[in-house]
């Protein structure tokens, strides 16, 4: 799961403290794992030299707090690219694709956007596990069939979120 | 049509309309209160197998009967083969249903009192072909289907998988142009329901039929060439 | 006790809350039942209508005297319009005449006590002719106890000269019994009606207590589910179906009521009942009551028994058994069996056993229709394998349904077939009564009898005012000494004479002895009524004749063994004041028939004037068929509706069949067609059986009154196409249900 896209995507409602960041970070998605300071301003560092960041004002003071980061044209740009680019369709998928949902409906982008793109994507990859069910022989069979039920199931999942978008909104955006 | 309906149509299916055996643009369907169709739109070309997916009540099926012509939209148009469906009188749809199309449903819908082999053939005598003839085709495609055993027993009498082999074999036994196709396996368990899919799909190929598969589950979408989402009446092409 | 309550009363719940689906089929056996059981009470009110109508007559009736009773009376029955006007003429010969029903005194000459219903048309401009026949005064109405009915048409008229037409010495009113409704055609024609039009009903009646009992038991499957057992599970459709058939009684009992007003005012073959006498009997009313609930019930129960409620839906109990020939042969074997031995012993049916034994046997015999058109249809369905696609549809739903179709067409078999037998009873006893009629009357001729007209050439004065009479082409009328004497004597014309006698030469005061009719002799000295006189010498013997041509008619004027000129009566002193005429009328001549009835009347009220040949003899059987005929339309109809109900139900269940046949292209007119051979096929294989039985029935019922069997093809084919025609339009008022059931709505709901 990618912290830079995130804190890239949370930046674009507006700039922030690396502090706060962590913060909105570890509530909204961070459940299980919280991002550690270390990685917080590793990963701000590494947006500021790509120029996706800037610092767009340094309070005074000491300590590494002082600076407030904002996104950039690139940095929204990129944030638009990984949004609309459909995550490869693997096993625990769904946190990195709850996080895409939950920072387009923050960032007002239409999230099933977002839902649409990775279930073509799915699909793509389930078309090909069919058809090639259809030539394999039985073990090959099997292996499709696995991969095609945990596919399915991310589906399911997604057809599920699609559903409950506008509760979802109500929420995160509260 | 004009030129900005032409293009939203061919952007929504995400294929150019040339070539199309279907074209269905813009199509808005209510029933009573509730819009089924709220601009829908889908594109089928000769011999290819599209799903049409979404959850319950998102307007798929009627999206279904629209471009089959059993139900006629009440705006938007239905194109088959350069000819408008929503211009047909009754009788030229049913006509055009008789001979172009095939259809299978959920949970086979065989007339429960003719025997398989007779719903196989009625489509054929239907069109007037002969009985023995008719009969005589029935039997082929209930071989095809690997059901040639229950061709003597009624509907009632057989399994869920069973039957709903018999009834693509009568969707396909008039060699229709396009296979239209409701929730194939919604009644069926996981492994029957790949075989249907599997059977439906070969056979369609082999006859070059196009299909319209109506279904919410992706592993039966994952059969077709690609997929239409349907939400809320509108379709998303993907 | 406490639970099978609470399941009966879920059974309620569930039939009157089941959504609208559910209200509608308690609505519609409701409405079944309903109809039903207003038509079994009428039917069970007619024991009571036939007693109290014979008691009415009965009580009408006369207690004959010696001849020292003190009233004298005489019937005079006039047929007016083609309604039978009953009178009688009465003179009081001494204190205390006895009374008749519904009358407080005997009127006096000139007068007459008439019923309200003959009052009411002696007063409007259609019984004007009428009152010009009578000419009485009406002093007085006839009670409701002196009538049969409210429309009886019913006059007592006082009379002064009556001992003159030889009247019947009255000693009392009301006789023990009537014997209008009685003999062994009358009680088969009973026992027919009875059974013919009311075993339909009850059919109907199990029919409507059935409808939609697929949908029930799937919804009791679903009871099953959630834990009822097999007993709990009957206790919810008994419930259920008690809901409908109860509703129905409640709503035939209250129909039955405001029906029996309606019926006072029907005539049924000349006879009008108070509505006071459309009382059940009770016990009839107490069996309908209960029965009908208790038979839908025990009809729900066998159904839930034959199709097994399990809880996960239901089954029907293995492969149906094909159905067997043999026990479905043994009712009409048994019912033949029963009336065999009637045959050639009508005389039995006089007796209860003989005509419980006659009952039983058309039950049988007709219940037997209904037991075979299942079987018949099953096996005609069985063996048909060919043929177009609508027929094989129509074929496999029959074969596949299982009998459904056969038991309300048998309804339809049952009521063709018991009408038909009755038909043919009726047939019979028309030609029997046919030939009883006497020849005494024709369209364009009359023979009044019994003209008391004194005057010095009786037979000359009628003859001229009846030949003054507008419409009347000739007159023959010879006067007769009186209606029972020792020497009969005929007075007429010369001309008169000559046309019953071979007479030659009459002139003056000529004198005839008819030699066939007694050994007078010229000179001998002979006595009529307390008179004395000498048979004059010159009197020839000469031979009667026949009256021919327009005139020709045998009987009705005697010929007396003494046959006399006017003068030749005068010059002996012989009264002969009693006219018996022929008048022959002019057909062109419209009313000339009236008019010449007024004459009559005006020269003596009491005149006999023969019925209007329009209404001679078999009009009374005439009528008892047209209301045949009525009853089994309205049987038909009930039952059609029932049929109706039944093919739309079926219809209903079959929505999404016909939704996939819709989508496939099926032509709508390929259904239609399937349709009506689906009905139309147990239809005529039920007509075909119910004629042959009807034939059978009928042939045997004849043999047992002694008559012979004649069949109205006609009337059996016009009772078919009736039956044909209900089921053509059932058919055809169905197709824009199966026009909406192609809609292919019914596709998407699962």
């Amino acid at each position: 799961m990618s912290v830079s896209k995130t804190f890239l995507a949370l930046l674009e409602s507006g700039a922030s403290h690396g502090y706060d960041l962590k913060h909105e970070y570890d509530a909204r998605f961070g459940t299980d794992r919280p991002v550690a300071y270390g990685q917080v301003y590793a990963t701000l560092a590494r947006l500021l030299k790509s120029g996706l960041v800037t610092v767009d004002a340094v309070e005074p003071g000491e300590g590494p707090d002082r600076k407030r980061y904002a996104i950039t044209e690139a940095g929204v740009a990129d944030v638009e690219r990984w949004l609309a680019s459909p995550e490869a369709p693997e096993p625990y998928l769904q946190n990195v694709l709850y996080t895409k949902v939950a920072l387009a409906l923050l960032s007002g982008r239409p999230a099933i956007d977002v839902l649409d793109t990775q279930r073509a994507e799915h699909l793509r990859v389930m078309r090909e596990l069919t058809s090639r069910k259809a030539t394999g022989d039985l073990v090959d069979q099997l292996i499709c069939d696995h991969a095609l039920f945990h596919l399915e199931a991310d589906l399911r999942w997604l057809e599920l979120t699609a559903a409950r978008l506008d509760q979802l909104a109500a929420q995160v955006t509260r | 049509m004009s030129a900005s309906q032409a293009a939203r149509g061919a952007t929504a299916s995400g294929r150019p309309r040339d070539g199309n055996l279907i074209s269905c643009t813009n199509l808005t369907k209510r029933f009573g209160s509730t819009a089924a169709l709220d601009g829908a739109s889908l594109d089928l070309a000769a011999g290819e197998v599209v799903a049409v997916m979404g959850p319950s009540g998102s307007g798929k099926s009627t999206l279904l009967h629209c471009a089959a012509g059993i139900l006629v939209p009440d705006t938007g148009e239905v194109v088959f083969d350069a000819e408008q469906i929503g211009h047909m009188s009754d009788r030229r749809r049913s006509e055009l249903r008789r001979t172009e199309f095939g259809f299978v449903f959920q949970f086979g819908r065989l007339v429960p009192e003719l025997s398989c082999a007779e719903n196989v053939s009625l489509p054929l005598r239907l069109s007037g072909v002969g009985r023995a003839e008719a009969a005589r085709r029935a039997d082929e495609w209930l071989q095809r289907l690997e059901v040639h055993e229950v061709g003597r027993s009624l509907p009632g009498e057989i399994s869920g998988g069973q039957g709903q082999r018999v009834a693509v074999a009568r969707a396909l036994v008039t060699r229709p142009r396009v296979v239209f196709a409701d929730e194939p396996t919604g009644a069926l368990d996981s492994l029957n329901g790949e075989r249907v899919m599997q059977l439906l799909t070969a056979a369609a190929r082999d006859t070059a039929a196009a299909v319209v598969l109506v279904t919410h589950e992706p592993r039966v979408a994952a059969y077709a060439d690609r997929e239409v989402v349907v939400r809320d009446g509108k379709t998303r092409a993907s | 006790m406490r639970r099978a309550w609470t399941e009966l009363r879920l059974g309620v719940r569930l039939a009157f809350r089941g959504g609208a689906d559910a209200r509608w089929r308690v609505a519609l056996t409701a409405v079944g039942v309903t109809l039903g059981v207003a038509l079994l009470l009428v039917g069970a009110s007619v024991p009571n209508i036939v007693s109290a109508h014979n008691a009415r007559v009965a009580a009408a009736n006369v207690d004959a005297g010696d001849a020292h009773a003190p009233l004298l009376g005489l019937w005079d029955l006039t047929s007016y319009r083609g309604k039978t006007v009953t009178g009688m003429a009465l003179q009081a010969v001494d204190r205390d005449p006895p009374l008749p029903p519904g009358l407080n005194r005997i009127p006096g000459p000139g007068q007459m006590f008439v019923s309200l219903a003959l009052r009411d048309l002696l007063r409007s401009p259609a019984g004007a002719e009428l009152d010009r026949w009578l000419h009485a005064r009406i002093v007085g109405t006839i009670g409701q106890s002196g009538l049969t009915g409210p429309d009886d048409l019913r006059l007592y008229r006082g009379a002064s000269d009556l001992r003159a037409h030889s009247p019947m010495a009255i000693k009392s009113f009301g006789s023990p019994e009537s014997d209008e409704f009685s003999g062994p055609l009358v009680t088969m024609l009973v026992i027919l009606m009875s059974v013919g039009l009311l075993l339909p009903i009850a059919v109907f009646v199990a029919t409507a207590s059935r409808f939609g009992s697929d949908q029930r038991n799937v919804r009791l499957a679903a009871i099953r589910l959630i834990g009822a057992d097999r007993i709990g599970t009957a206790r919810i459709a008994a419930g259920e179906a008690l809901s409908g058939t109860v509703l129905g009684v409640a709503c035939g009992c209250l129909l039955f009521l405001a029906l029996r007003p309606l019926i006072s005012q029907l005539d049924i073959a000349g006879i009008s009942v108070f509505s006071s006498d459309v009382r059940p009997a009770a016990w009839l009313a107490v069996l309908i009551v209960l029965l009908v609930p208790a038979a839908s019930v025990a009809l729900a129960l066998l159904a839930t028994r034959h199709a097994a409620i399990e809880p996960l839906g239901v089954s029907r109990r293995g492969a149906e058994p094909r159905r067997r020939l043999a026990w479905r042969l043994v009712t009409p074997i048994l019912g033949f069996l029963l009336l065999l031995p009637l045959i050639g012993a009508s005389h039995r049916l006089g007796s209860t056993i003989g005509q419980v034994q006659a009952s039983a046997g058309v039950v049988l015999v007709l219940v037997g229709v209904s037991a075979l058109l299942p079987w018949f249809v099953e096996a005609a369905v069985r063996r048909t394998e060919a043929g177009p696609l609508p027929w094989l549809l129509a074929v496999r739903r029959l074969r596949a349904d299982h009998g459904t179709s056969g038991r309300v067409v048998s309804a339809i078999a049952l009521t063709v077939a018991g009408a038909i037998a009755l038909q043919t009873v009726f047939n019979a006893a028309d030609a029997q009564s046919s030939t009883r009629v006497p020849v005494n009357s024709t369209p364009t001729a009359l023979y009044p009898s019994g003209m008391l007209v004194r005057a010095s050439d009786p037979a000359s004065v009628v003859t001229r005012q009846l030949r003054s009479t507008r419409g009347v082409e000739d007159v023959v009328a010879i006067a007769t000494n009186d209606l029972n004497p020792q020497v009969p004597v005929s007075v007429a014309s010369c001309r008169n004479l000559e046309l019953i006698a071979n007479i030659s030469g009459c002139a003056g005061r000529s004198a005839y002895i008819v030699s066939a009719e007694s050994g007078l002799r010229g000179g001998q000295a002979v006595r009529v009524g307390g008179h004395r006189f000498r048979v004059p010498e010159s009197a020839h013997r000469v031979a009667s004749r026949q009256l021919t041509g327009k005139l020709a008619f045998a009987g009705s004027i005697p010929t007396g063994a003494l046959l006399l000129t006017p003068s030749a009566a005068a010059h002996l002193g012989i009264t002969a004041d009693l006219v018996d005429a022929g008048v022959t009328l002019n057909p062109r001549v419209p009313g000339a028939r009236d008019n010449a009835i007024t004459t009559i009347a005006r020269l003596d009220p009491l005149a006999d004037i023969p019925n209007d040949p329009t209404t001679i003899g078999n009009h009374v059987l005439q009528q008892l068929q047209n209301v045949l005929f009525a009853g089994a339309t309205a049987v038909l109809l009930v039952i059609g509706g029932s049929l109706l109900v039944a093919v739309a139900e079926q219809l209903r269940e079959r929505r999404r069949v016909l939704a996939v046949l819709a989508a496939f292209g099926t032509r709508p007119s390929t259904i239609a067609w399937s349709v009506l051979w689906q009905n139309a096929l147990p239809v005529a294989l039920g007509l075909t059986l119910a004629v042959v039985m009807g034939v059978g029935l009928g042939d045997v019922l004849m043999h047992i009154i002694g008559l012979q069997a004649s069949f109205d093809w006609g009337a059996i084919a016009l009772l078919t196409a009736a039956a044909a025609l209900v089921v053509a339009t059932v058919t055809g008022v169905t197709l824009p249900i199966v026009w909406r059931q192609m809609r292919p709505e019914a596709l998407r709901v699962e």
